[in-house]
């Protein structure tokens, strides 16, 4: 009678197993002890280690940005590009308009006394990893504890658009939550009365937020943050009931996050000042 | 060996420039085309920080992962 062979290698490699499960313990226990105990480390290390990459990969995409547009014809480009120009002269009328608004109002905190007490200091950043290589909603910049950034600082885009607050700080990187990340709360006033109530993150850039029926707040209406002068989006739909006595109002980030490359981070006063 | 470092290289620069989705992908192919593919554990701990995944699902995934691709590979054998 023949019998097959045994295999003189599988009692060697079960000894194997003891020293793959012994890593594979210690590995995941020390990752919850590091989480627990000093939870910056291992995200500070691995933001640490994927900056150079990241870098380069913006670079490397800012060089070639979309190779379809090395292929459309002269006069597509020529007819585009007139109307950029049209454009940009309409958002320069824009902006010195804004820019005597912006004058007159510090002119008047200041005849009121409160020109310092708003001032808070903006800081320049570079976004160094948008979705799908993050969270939705989220996104990681290159300034952090160096900078003096703490959590909760406000994310800006434009100067005056909050998009965004800190929501983690490692020593050269940060993590930025938007407000439209789901789940996240937010106060906001909305419209000429100033109605103040809370606007709820639905994810994708949208957020939404429900207003008693007698207020007087519609499309269009400027939502900003309550006592504060920055922009939050403005209103883009107003959904009414019948049956319910709120309306739902929906809006969303005037910026689609996907296209940022700067944003500002607003310290706040007190962080400012250190 | 050759291939494992070249491997690991390129996992790593996967990691960190690609989407978690085409990692994780590669993972689950090295894991399960290498000997005790240890260095998934170092890449699956990178995904788990950059998202910022409190319980480490993509680390405990791939320890378990490999604890069972390596039993498998234990029960097969050809005479």
């Amino acid at each position: 009678m023949n019998y097959p062979l045994q295999n003189s290698y599988r009692p060697k490699k079960y000894k194997n197993l003891n020293k793959l499960v012994f890593v594979v313990i210690t590995v995941i226990v020390l990752s919850f002890a590091l989480n627990i105990f000093m939870p910056k480390v291992l995200g500070g290390t691995f933001y640490f280690l994927g900056q150079p990459i990241w870098y380069l990969k913006n670079n490397f995409s800012s060089y070639f940005p979309n190779t379809a547009l090395l292929i459309r014809s002269k006069s597509d480009l020529e007819s585009e590009n007139q109307k950029l120009k049209g454009e940009v002269s309409e958002y320069d009328a824009l902006k010195a308009n804004i820019a005597m608004l912006q004058q007159e109002n510090d002119g008047l905190k200041e005849m009121l006394g409160r020109h310092d007490q708003q001032k808070n200091k903006n800081i320049l950043a570079n976004v160094l990893l948008k979705p799908s290589l993050t969270p939705y909603d989220t996104f990681i910049i290159d300034i952090g504890g160096v900078q003096e950034i703490e959590v909760n600082d406000k994310v800006l885009v434009s100067g005056n658009i909050a998009i965004g607050f800190i929501s983690r700080v490692f020593t050269n990187t940060s993590e930025v939550t938007l407000y439209s990340s789901n789940g996240i709360e937010t106060d906001v006033s909305i419209g000429s009365n100033n109605i103040t109530l809370k606007a709820y993150g639905r994810g994708g850039g949208n957020l939404i937020a429900r207003v008693p029926k007698e207020s007087e707040i519609k499309i269009g209406d400027v939502v900003t943050f309550p006592g504060s002068s920055v922009v939050f989006s403005t209103v883009e739909f107003k959904e009414s009931r019948p049956t319910d006595s709120f309306d739902i109002l929906l809006f969303k980030n005037p910026v689609n996050e996907n296209e940022l490359k700067y944003v500002e981070v607003m310290k706040s006063a007190k962080a400012a000042t250190r | 060996m050759l291939l494992r470092i070249i491997s690991d290289i390129f996992l790593f620069f996967i990691v960190f420039a690609l989407p978690w989705w085409v990692s994780i992908v590669f993972l689950i192919v090295f894991i399960i085309y290498f000997e005790l593919f240890y260095e998934a554990l170092f890449f699956a701990l990178a995904l788990d920080s950059i998202f910022g995944l409190r319980f480490f699902p993509i680390l405990i995934s791939s320890g378990i992962l490999l604890l069972i691709v390596f039993n498998i590979k234990q029960k097969l054998y050809f005479l």
